[in-house]
């Protein structure tokens, strides 16, 4: 196993190294001019000679190549290079953006696994029951309903009518349950029908009317031996929804005022500000990569007829 | 049709949570937790007890409160931490603020400071630190490195020369803008966080692109400050800036949405909102290398400016110039809408109206693309624009993109391009005009001609605000008669406060006044 980790973080570099370039090559052919946008920000009119300057400062007169050498060779120093919108420095920008993404992805990863699995589990065993009606309804309407609904709706739930808290959340616990919330609603939603589908496929195997026929427990048939048989699947969906969260959700960090890397990244594609855009690029494919990485590894752990190739 | 779809969402939304809001009695029934009323001295003076914040809410993130790089200051300003030696007035007049008096002889002006001013930590302003400022605004901000070729010489502890290469009719314009707040340079440790400047307001707690709280300058040299102090949440979408506002958690914010201000004005008691027009504009460039004489003038009088604002419900306001005509030098106004005009013009070009009630020559449809793009409701404008200009028998087609200095802007390869920006930025018109001279950023439909050229470059140097007078109108005739340009709209700075708070630079047609001295809350 550690020689399979050890050979998958070697790839990772020829990977980064695509990816950087592919991101590094589509954003230089992006129209728009960044130091314009930054002269004009708040929409005052600029001189052309201003703007020369301006581009020459910013290095955007340089080939493209050899900028994107400089950023590479930078970045192998642990320099991500400082934004063209402010000059602040970029990777301490980055990691607190994507501290609080982290931090919101994990959250809601376990409050939809907590609640899904053994919802889901329950639906399927009470297959076509009123218990598994009203959990399909609602499972299935959580997974309809848009992110920016969602939010609204709990917002003005639990601020407004209930005003259990403010909409203007102070404190990372405080301001850290509606996001979770939204995010995990159509989370959980997903989760609960994926493990009710694995766990009613499961139930039909041979092997579990064999075991029934053996007098084996409900209870040792379902946590040992369905939902161990059960887990790749659900393993799977999990992993496949924390790659989408590690990016940010732009539309609950925007309702909800959490400062992570999904607005960063969006504000700073909208100011062209490339540097921003290419570490976070780097940054997020790496985390993509590890997630997989540890996925496969799960695989491998939860069934050990898998072998890591 | 997914943008189309996400507005109808939104629409619905809004509408949902304002009849829940007013079915429900929330609105009406909440009482604003903004700040609660705090007590004065029998002699008028405000009490300080820490109760009186005021409560706001900040749509853009930024990283830094430097007064004098990228346009930090606007915020600075905006929060009351940083003033100016002229500031603006809502008339866009020029007034002294640090400054008592400007006195200019040719390219010479001698600006004397007012007595008492001191910054927050109690040292007094001086002439020779305006002078280290200024130098600084030069170094740090590549948009001001125009005043390295000023001569600044500070003759004594209150009076300062600044010395132009040529003779300088804007410069109070340009010390009015937020740009040159004044910094105590020699006590600021860090300019990122916390600038020690003259304004009613210091920092208290400042987050980069997050929340920042201000507090009372105990030190403030032009009077007593009424609040305690103030706190600015960045928050950038509208509805939860809707809910905050109806939650009573925020007493105010500017530019609010059309949605958020149809919910508004259902409970005019409990909030209060106002409407000025910003020297922001909204405007169409007629190719004239694409498009016939006849055809762009026929364009410029086919567009109701005064029906595309009311459908924009309050975003903008109907305007025909590019200054106001409240100016001196807004005298000169475009033509007003002529349909019949506009017919007559197309035809002469040799259009007929084909069946489909569109003009056509040899067979041809007459067919005009609008480059467009999505920010600030352009594309919206464009649309309505479509709608009328086929209206009159022109077949016009939307080309949206996502940014028009990369695309349009730069290649000039467009028949109609839109494009927003700050027209007036400080009282003056020479900014805005020396723009559209030959070769200039703005000159992209062929309009820069040596003859207005020569009008601009003498207006440069104009001091005398007749012949100003007479120099703007003679160039905003050539331009207006060029029908190059097409004003569309002035977008509007919209404000709400609550009822009891006052003070947000709600009557200010500039985004960078906001709250001052004399803002309170009852």
């Amino acid at each position: 196993m550690l020689k399979f980790t050890i050979r998958r973080l070697i790839n990772l570099i020829p990977v980064l190294l695509v990816l950087t370039f592919g991101v590094f090559g589509l954003l230089y052919l992006t129209p728009g001019d960044p130091a314009l946008m930054k002269l004009t920000s708040q929409g005052t009119a600029v001189t052309d000679e201003l703007l020369a300057i301006e581009r020459e400062k910013m290095g955007l007169n340089d080939p493209f190549l050899e900028r994107y050498v400089k950023w590479v060779i930078n970045i192998l120093r642990g320099d991500f290079g400082t934004t063209y919108s402010d000059g602040m420095p970029i990777l301490p920008k980055l990691l607190k953006a994507l501290k609080y993404t982290l931090v919101l992805a994990t959250a809601s990863t376990v409050v939809s696994v907590i609640v899904a699995i053994p919802l889901g589990i329950l639906t399927a065993i009470k297959k076509d029951t009123i218990i598994d009606n009203i959990a399909r309804l609602v499972t299935f309407t959580g997974n309809a309903m848009p992110n920016f609904l969602i939010s609204l709706l709990l917002m003005y739930f639990f601020c407004i009518k209930v005003r259990m808290f403010p909409v203007i959340a102070k404190g990372s616990v405080q301001g850290l349950f509606l996001p979770t919330m939204a995010l995990a609603i159509p989370m959980a939603s997903k989760f609960t029908r994926q493990t009710r589908a694995d766990v009613l496929s499961q139930l039909d195997e041979e092997y579990v009317i064999g075991m029934h026929a053996r007098g084996v427990k409900e209870r040792v048939i379902l946590y040992r031996n369905v939902l161990h048989n059960a887990l790749g699947a659900i393993i799977t969906i999990i992993s496949l929804q924390i790659r989408v969260l590690i990016g940010g959700s732009i539309v609950i960090e925007t309702i909800f005022r959490w400062p992570g890397i999904g607005s960063l990244i969006m504000d700073s594609i909208s100011k062209r500000d490339y540097p921003v855009v290419q570490g976070a690029v780097l940054i997020l494919a790496t985390l993509q990569v590890l997630v997989n990485l540890v996925t496969d590894l799960s695989y491998c752990i939860i069934d050990k007829r898998i072998e890591l190739e | 049709m997914k943008k189309l779809l996400a507005v109808l969402l939104a629409t619905s939304m809004t509408a949902t949570l304002a009849a829940c809001g007013g079915g429900s009695g929330t609105t009406g029934e909440t009482k604003p937790q903004g700040g609660t009323e705090s007590g004065t001295t029998e002699a008028g003076t405000p009490v300080h007890d820490g109760s009186k914040i005021f409560k706001s809410v900040e749509s853009f993130p930024y990283s830094s409160l430097d007064v004098h790089k990228e346009y930090y200051s606007w915020h600075t300003q905006f929060y009351g931490i940083s003033e100016t030696l002229f500031r603006i007035d809502d008339e866009m007049q020029i007034q002294p603020w640090l400054a008592e008096s400007i006195e200019t002889e040719e390219n010479v002006s001698t600006i004397t400071l007012k007595d008492g001013v001191c910054f927050s930590n109690g040292n007094a302003l001086t002439a020779d630190m305006v002078k280290r400022n200024l130098e600084r605004i030069a170094e740090v901000n590549s948009r001001f490195a125009f005043v390295n070729d000023w001569q600044i010489e500070a003759k004594d502890d209150k009076t300062l020369v600044i010395t132009t290469a040529n003779v300088y009719p804007t410069l109070e314009n340009d010390l009015a803008t937020a740009e040159f707040g004044i910094v105590d340079l020699d006590a600021t440790e860090d300019f990122d966080n916390n600038p020690i400047c003259t304004g009613p307001f210091v920092v208290d707690k400042f987050v980069p692109e997050g929340d920042i709280s201000v507090k009372y300058n105990e030190n403030y040299w032009d009077g007593d400050v009424q609040l305690d102090g103030a706190t600015f949440y960045y928050m950038g979408d509208e509805e939860s800036k809707l809910l905050a506002m109806q939650n009573g958690e925020i007493d105010g914010y500017v530019d609010i949405s059309a949605a958020s201000r149809e919910i508004y004005e259902m409970d005019p008691d409990l909030y209060n909102i106002t409407t000025v027009p910003t020297q922001r504009r909204a405007y169409a460039m007629l190719n004239a290398d694409k498009l016939s004489d006849n055809i762009r003038e026929a364009i410029v009088l086919a567009l109701d400016k005064d029906t595309l604002a009311a459908y924009m419900n309050g975003l903008i306001s109907p305007t025909e110039g590019v200054f106001s005509p409240d100016t001196y030098y807004g005298g000169v106004q475009a033509p007003k809408t002529d349909v019949a005009k506009a017919k007559e013009l197309i035809e002469a070009d040799g259009y007929k109206l084909n069946a489909n009630g569109i003009y056509e020559k040899d067979g041809k449809p007459l067919t005009i693309v609008l480059s467009c793009y999505a920010k600030r409701s352009i594309d919206t404008m464009a649309i309505l624009m479509q709608e009328q200009l086929k209206a009159i028998g022109i077949d016009a087609q939307i080309g949206l993109e996502e940014d028009p200095d990369g695309t349009y802007m730069s290649t000039k390869d467009f028949q109609i391009g839109f494009y927003v920006s700050i027209t007036d930025k400080a009282g003056e018109p020479f900014t805005f005009l020396n723009m559209i001279e030959k070769g200039k950023y703005l000159d992209i439909c062929g309009f820069g001609n040596e003859e207005t050229d020569a009008l601009i470059e003498e207006l440069r140097y104009e001091t005398d605000e007749t012949k100003q007078k007479e120099l703007a109108d003679q160039i905003m005739t050539n331009f207006y008669a060029s029908n190059d340009y097409l004003m569309i709209g002035q977008y509007n700075k919209s404000s709400v406060l609550r009822a009891g708070a006052t003070g947000l630079g709600e009557t200010s047609p500039l985004q960078f006044y906001g709250i001052d001295a004399n803002t309170n809350i009852n």
